[in-house]
């Protein structure tokens, strides 16, 4: 063989380790690399080169990338299957939505009772304020706040010690009682580390009781200095002292506040006034 | 349809999506060569399939579908607009003749006797790696690391089989030509003479530029 068979022949030498040449071209290049050492040392060193890369290339994913990317899984499902919630009530071929499969285990059997009545009222009052929920849909903020708070994660803290634990994953402190000082009366359900804008962020999920009325509401308590929210469908107001911004999505209200740069940010079925006076009740407990 | 249970293990699409983590995190490494970017990556990769999922059909490769979201976003947030500029701008300008070490010299190359210098080597090759033009060094690891098929890594990079074969020769070419470097350098091979910036002779000059000619001519 001569080498400028050879070169004709090289590119070849690639797709015939790579097991990609047709069944013609395969046996003539197998029959070269028998006959020509040139060749036949070129494919044992591609064959040598790619063990090495192999072993350079591969490696494990760090312990907790795993987690990390279950939990945005997770979320990014959560927001889908509400986005597709949204479509089929938009399109009125879906059942109200009864969503309480996760929250259910949390709550005593009685107050779940409860909020299932409450829920129903909920999710019918969506219906008018629909192209308003639309018009917020292109914020991301809200949808994955509103997706935290009606399909909640299972939670991670449950008691106030592992809740203010939190504040390593989160970078700002968190505590248990953030609406207490507000003469709420608001249990802690419990908390868990939640995805909020690629970063991490802390949820934590209360049941407010007003007399006989039971509501649940969820606090997200993020870095405000990492996490940048738009705030271009929220409305800004004033509660007392405080500046919060309020807004709505999916029938649920939004509230949000800042201070010393902690964000704070409260979803709830309450309607927006009540949202509004809850941020600021966080804000006045600082 | 919307209540199922929030964990990935009821998902089996989660479930199955993140059994290729540590090979996107390998080849993610590769694409950022650095270990936090590639995290990022991943994980903005593995988003992106839960938000798409409708968009796959079950029973085809999955795998597959993964790593084209995986370049898709590499593309789009790490390097916009940068991936075929860099295709221009890469060595290509300097195509290595083929057959440019002797069968003495490759075996060498792979000598029992480089198993001793096994770390250092691949250390090189991990060297030379990082130092190729992106899609020269993407398609080397799809297709030598993650044995996809030349027709699976056309559809991960959006480009024709023909093109992920050049990119396949020329990036096994330049790795070839880093190790003969190394190699030479430390002193395991004998230098040759027709090899890169070393005076070639009369004929191979001739052979050459016609061989470069021709390679310019048909592309």
């Amino acid at each position: 063989m001569t080498t400028h068979d050879c070169r004709d022949r090289a590119r070849m030498l690639g797709s015939y380790l790579d097991g990609e040449l047709e069944a013609a071209k395969l046996l003539e290049i197998d029959e070269h690399v028998g006959d020509c050492e040139t060749c036949r040392e070129e494919t044992q060193l591609l064959r040598a080169m790619r063990g090495s890369l192999k072993r350079v290339v591969r490696m494990p994913a760090p312990a907790g990338l795993r987690d990390r990317i279950g939990t945005a899984m997770d979320a990014e499902r959560t927001r889908g299957d509400l986005r597709a919630d949204a479509e089929a009530d938009a399109m009125g071929t879906k059942a109200p939505l009864v969503s309480l499969s996760s929250w259910r285990t949390m709550v005593p059997l009685a107050t779940a009772a409860a909020l299932a009545l409450v829920w129903g009222a909920a999710t019918r009052s969506t219906q008018p304020g629909s192209t308003e929920a639309r018009a917020g849909f292109g914020d991301d903020l809200l949808a994955e706040l509103v997706a935290e708070h009606s399909q909640p994660l299972p939670l991670e803290a449950k008691d106030a010690e592992s809740v203010r634990g939190l504040e390593r994953y989160v970078g700002v402190p968190v505590r248990p009682g953030m609406f207490e000082r507000a003469g709420l009366n608001a249990r802690l359900v419990g908390a868990r580390v939640v995805p909020l804008h690629s970063q991490r962020a802390a949820m934590l999920q209360y049941v407010l009781t007003t007399g006989t009325d039971t509501r649940r509401v969820s606090l997200i308590v993020y870095d405000a200095q990492k996490i940048e929210i738009g705030t271009a469908n929220l409305t800004p107001r004033e509660v007392g002292t405080a500046e919060v911004r309020v807004g709505r999505e999916k029938g649920y209200s939004v509230a949000a506040t800042q201070r010393a740069g902690v964000g704070y940010l409260v979803a709830s079925d309450l309607d927006p006034d009540k949202s509004a006076q809850l941020a600021a009740a966080v804000y006045d407990e600082r | 349809m919307s209540t199922s249970l929030p964990d990935t293990a009821a998902d089996p699409f989660a479930e199955e999506a993140i059994t290729h983590l540590d090979a996107m995190y390998g080849v993610a490494c590769k694409l950022t060569r650095n270990p936090t970017e590639a995290e990022d990556l991943v994980q903005d990769a593995f988003v992106k399939a839960m938000r798409a999922r409708q968009q796959f059909h079950a029973g085809t490769n999955l795998k597959a579908w993964l790593f084209r979201i995986l370049t898709n976003t590499f593309i789009n947030k790490y390097r916009r607009g940068g991936l075929e500029r860099s295709v221009l701008d890469g060595p290509d300008a300097d195509p290595l003749a083929d057959g440019w070490v002797s069968a003495n010299t490759m075996r060498q190359l792979r000598d029992p006797e480089m198993l001793a210098l096994m770390p250092i080597v691949e250390g090189e090759i991990q060297k030379a790696l990082d130092a190729l033009p992106t899609e020269f060094r993407l398609a080397v690891v799809l297709c030598d690391v993650e044995e996809f098929s030349y027709e699976e890594i056309a559809q991960i990079m959006g480009c024709p089989i023909g093109t992920v074969m050049s990119r396949l020769h020329r990036g096994r070419k330049l790795l070839q030509r880093a190790l003969y470097n190394h190699a030479l350098a430390l002193g395991i091979v004998k230098g040759e003479e027709q090899v890169g910036t070393t005076a070639p002779q009369a004929t191979k000059t001739a052979d050459l530029a016609s061989y470069r000619a021709r390679k310019r001519g048909a592309a």
